[in-house]
């Protein structure tokens, strides 16, 4: 009997410790580049096609040191590798052996960037799901299910960006984004936050209302455990930061954080959200149907998308046209100028685009939603008008007493909003406001 | 074609092997000439050769049987040795630095030849030589082989385990990943609720910047210090004091001679047997099985490696080193004082006075005899049971929040917060501390310990039933918390009077007295976890100004 455990463990360990060596020696990467070594080699004769065929089959990588970073990505796609493929060019047309379509690697030298600092993704992985490979659509997931056991590489919080979020990394670097072709989603996404009211109640980067978070700092930033996936509806596999961000547009904010109003898991009862609900059209005129699309959610999602933080030295970066200050532009009116000057402070967050449809602010006074200013101006003298602009409404009333304090308030806006813009935007305002009858 | 020169004849592979053997290089080399399998050669084997002298030529036969040792102690340091050579290959390619190690950490699982497999083989071996040199403690302990003359070897026993725990918790930062960095703020932020030497600990002395924490940490937080000491003490420091203890307690074992049954004189003389080839051949099969299980379980699991360590992100829960759950998980009793410390300390002191405590040096010695020596198994076993149960609470049952969630539920549920919690006025908790333990040392010795088990249960049930019902009618209980008392309350009954009546009462004063203390401090931490779950007591007695809460 022990004679037997004693022959045979001597057998069964030297095959596991074969299995070992056979496993670390012919791991899956390999026949790429081999398979691409035959491709090429196939197009070419004689002493050219020996020294393709000599090359070696092993890992490649670029060491960006400017970024701080090594990216094993060239060892699979051999067409964007410098040494196997010196133009960058060839005529595969098939991942991963196609060259990098597009100009860009013309003017972002692959030895200088590698290729994470824009794809994304773990650049030190070599293999295909532990690279962090994101399927642009459901068939291709199944596809890669398939054909790679694909699932999202674990404990992995970037992974690759596909078209159009893949825009967001043009804006790390270029200030000058919204001049560049192939930045078109992103630079969408710029020009909505501004028209639809974001800032009011957000910030980007330190600059906008106090009510939410900053979506530039934090949001573009948050880790997935300090994010709460339970209302979301996303399967395990879909819980990531872009997901997060783009459900706001496309969800019902009240489903997504509903908070706690009851008081049931917490000592203080907690109202929900108080975004925007841009699944459904505008409660104060719905005829005019939904606000955002999907395609502007994407946009939205692109641009916050954009801010995540990344170690990028200051010689990479490229300087962009200033934000536009009050005092240097040449509006039209006054009215235009007021017109401005409400886009820029976000008010449309809450009164809705040209004050027309007061948002929903949970628990507030009146059918919880927030003035619908074309209709209330109205009633205000300018003295007070400037009064309630300056100096906000910080305590609102409540519908329910013992319900949450309503997420929405009116900030105090004597700091931010200068007194010429102010005057400006009075202007503005008076001139939407319906006309009250004569008593 | 012909030779010019006749060839000499080719030698037999016999001739061939005498000559080598009888070279003067072998002979310098190996003790002993040609082997001839004589019970002098197998001895001369042993004798001869450095390493296998840790063993004595000749062994009895019942330490043999599989299931006496189950090879454990063997086997704690086969896995010693395993993580000593997987560890010194990869010390080749890690470098402690906190911009570094993680990287370090990806370059083995992607590009090191077979990186992936050794720090695998690592990781599960050391988990497996935690587990093993518990299981090798409770072996000893179960067989009596901690008894005279073998008690100092116990405790060197008791230190080595210590040094096992410390030497994987040194290790477990060394990833610089999540787990890594707030598993060890977990662990390192007990020290700093050590009594006077901590600075969030009770009669704390020193301040933040230069507690026992500060020391380990080399800090005020877990940080590239820390990672370096950490390194120093996983890599150098705990291996050389660990690999010393190992000479001794294996020279103890042979000085001490290996535990058995005793022998009467009549019975002389021993059954032994030749050590080459009866005990070194299952030495061998039982390295080869645990080589074989942890190489193939490595080629199945990937060491686990989160996301890089990130001091301004916790994790929710963060959750300790699985051998440290159950202190953690104690935590919820008791403040970080006594679960971290205090605790710790007492079961290493209490498992260092084993064998001074246990009167009789020849009951059940090498044998698992239950009937020999109840009280002892009693509460070893229902120490190693609290032990393991309140690992498995903390490692599996516990979520978000440290909140109970069962296996299968989603970790993304929202659970109500606990209940609140009330504390006892100073006045009250005094009396209650002091009634448990002066009444807990009376009460076994109030009766005569030649009692009926069948009769006294029956009665403490009868009487416990009483007391619960009594409480429900007067004080308005719960029906979960009468429930609570009944467990609680009969779990005493058992072990704080019945069982110290019966075998602890008859010993001398000293022993008794000695013995009755630790008794009673371990059940006191299960009283004291009933009386939360059931009244939501926070804290017995608590002086705030010197931060003393039990």
């Amino acid at each position: 009997m022990l004679k037997k455990i004693f022959v045979w463990g001597n057998v069964v360990l030297f095959a596991l410790l074969l299995v070992a060596i056979v496993r670390d020696t012919f791991r899956p990467w390999m026949k790429y580049p081999r398979e691409y070594r035959h491709m090429q080699a196939a197009e070419e004769k004689g002493e050219v096609r020996k020294s393709i065929e000599s090359r070696p089959i092993e890992i490649k990588q670029i060491l960006a040191t400017d970024l701080g970073q090594v990216d094993r990505c060239i060892t699979c796609h051999q067409g964007m590798d410098p040494i196997a493929t010196p133009l960058l060019e060839n005529k595969f047309t098939e991942n991963p052996y196609k060259s990098h379509p597009g100009d860009f690697l013309k003017s972002h030298p692959v030895e200088k960037y590698g290729c994470t600092v824009c794809h994304g993704g773990q650049g030190l992985a070599t293999d295909f799901v532990g690279a962090g490979h994101a399927p642009k659509d459901d068939a291709q997931r199944d596809l890669w299910r398939k054909k790679y056991d694909w699932h999202p590489a674990e404990h992995w919080e970037r992974p690759m960006l596909t078209q159009p979020y893949l825009q967001a990394s043009c804006v790390k670097c270029h200030a000058n984004f919204e001049s560049l072709h192939g930045a078109e989603t992103a630079t969408k996404g710029k020009a909505l936050m501004d028209t639809h009211g974001c800032m009011g109640c957000h910030q980007w980067h330190g600059q906008g209302g106090p009510i939410s978070v900053d979506l530039a700092e934090e949001t573009a930033n948050k880790p997935l455990t300090r994010i709460d996936f339970s209302h979301t509806g996303l399967e395990e596999e879909d819980r990531t930061l872009l997901n997060w961000i783009q459900l706001h547009f496309l969800k019902d904010p009240w489903e997504l954080n509903p908070g706690d109003p009851e008081a049931k898991v917490n000592t203080e009862p907690i109202a929900p959200s108080g975004m925007v609900n841009f699944s459904i059209p505008s409660p104060a005129h719905p005829e005019a149907g939904l606000e955002l699309s999907a395609e502007d959610a994407k946009a939205l999602t692109t641009y916050i998308l954009s801010a995540q933080s990344a170690s990028i030295p200051h010689a990479f970066y490229v300087d962009g046209p200033k934000e536009p200050l009050f005092d240097e532009m040449r509006f039209e009116s006054r009215v235009d100028a007021g017109k401005w000057v409400f886009n820029k402070y976000g008010c449309a967050g809450c009164h809705g685009l040209g004050g027309k449809g007061g948002r929903h602010n949970f628990n507030y006074q009146g059918g919880g939603l927030e003035p619908t200013l074309t209709k209330v101006i109205g009633n205000y003298t300018r003295p007070e008008l400037l009064k309630k602009l300056q100096y906000g409404v910080a305590v609102v009333n409540k519908e329910n007493e013992k319900g949450p304090t309503p997420p929405l308030y009116m900030p105090a806006w004597k700091d931010k909003i200068s007194p010429k813009e102010m005057e400006a935007l009075m202007d503005y305002l008076f001139s939407i406001a319906e006309k009250q009858a004569e008593f | 074609m012909k030779l010019p020169f006749q060839l000499p004849p080719i030698p037999k592979p016999e001739e061939i092997k005498k000559k080598i053997i009888d070279s003067q290089i072998w002979r310098s080399m190996f003790r002993g000439g040609v082997w001839k399998d004589t019970p002098r050669d197998r001895a001369q084997h042993i004798l001869g050769n450095v390493w296998l002298h840790l063993q004595p030529s000749r062994v009895r036969k019942h330490g043999l049987k599989w299931t006496y040792t189950f090879g454990l102690g063997g086997l704690s340091f086969f896995l010693f040795l395993i993580l000593t050579v997987t560890g010194v290959l990869l010390m080749f390619y890690y470098r402690p630095a906190v911009d570094l190690a993680y990287r370090d950490m990806k370059d083995l699982e992607y590009a090191v030849s077979l990186g992936s497999f050794i720090r695998a083989m690592h990781r599960w071996s050391a988990h497996a030589m935690v587990l093993i040199v518990i299981l090798h403690m409770i072996r000893v302990f179960l067989t009596g082989s901690y008894k005279s003359p073998r008690e100092f070897n116990w405790i060197i026993g008791v230190v080595l385990l210590v040094l096992t725990l410390l030497l994987s918790f040194t290790g477990y930062l060394l990833p610089w990943d999540q787990l890594a960095l707030w598993a060890v703020t977990v662990g390192t932020n007990m020290a700093a609720a050590s009594p006077m030497l901590g600075a969030e600990g009770p009669f704390a002395m020193l301040g933040r910047s230069n507690d026992v924490r500060f020391v380990l940490l080399g800090g005020k937080a877990v940080g590239a210090n820390t990672l370096l000491r950490f390194y120093v003490l996983h890599c150098v420091l705990v291996p050389l004091v660990a690999g010393a203890l190992m000479i001794v307690h294996f020279w103890r074992v042979r000085k001490d001679t290996f535990s058995g049954p005793i022998i009467k004189p009549e019975e002389l003389p021993h059954d032994k047997v030749d050590t080459w080839p009866h005990l070194i051949v299952r030495e061998y099969v039982a390295a080869l099985l645990c080589l074989i299980f942890v190489s193939g379980w490595s080629l199945l699991m990937k060491a686990p490696l989160e996301e890089m360590a990130n001091p301004t992100v916790t994790p929710n829960p963060s959750k300790a080193p699985w051998y440290f759950t159950g202190l953690q998980e104690l935590l919820v009793y008791f403040d970080p004082w006594i679960a971290g410390v205090v605790l710790p300390t007492l079961i290493m002191v209490g498992l260092m006075a084993i064998p001074f405590l246990d009167p009789d040096k020849q009951k059940g010695v090498g044998r698992y005899a239950f009937r020999e020596r109840p009280a002892a198994m009693t509460y070893f076993l229902f120490g190693v049971g609290m032990w393991f149960s309140l690992i498995f609470i903390g490692s599996f049952l516990r979520g978000p929040n440290w909140d109970i969630y069962w296996p299968w539920e989603s970790w993304l549920i929202h659970k109500a917060p606990p209940p609140h919690t009330w504390s006892l006025p100073i006045p009250a908790g005094l009396a209650l501390v002091g009634i448990y333990f002066v009444v807990g040392m009376v009460l076994p010795k109030l009766s005569k310990p030649d009692f009926q088990w069948k009769s006294a249960l029956r009665t403490g049930l009868l009487a416990m039933l009483g007391i619960v019902a009594l409480s429900k009618i007067c004080m308005h209980i719960g029906w979960d918390q009468m429930a609570w008392l009944f467990v609680f309350g009969y779990i005493y009954y058992v072990f704080g009077v019945l069982v110290p009546r019966k075998h602890l009462s008859t010993q001398d004063h000293i022993r008794y007295v000695t013995a009755m203390v630790l008794v009673l401090l371990m059940l006191g931490v299960l009283m004291k976890i009933g009386i939360r779950l059931g009244f939501h007591i926070k804290y017995i007695l608590t002086i705030p100004q010197v931060n003393f809460n039990i």
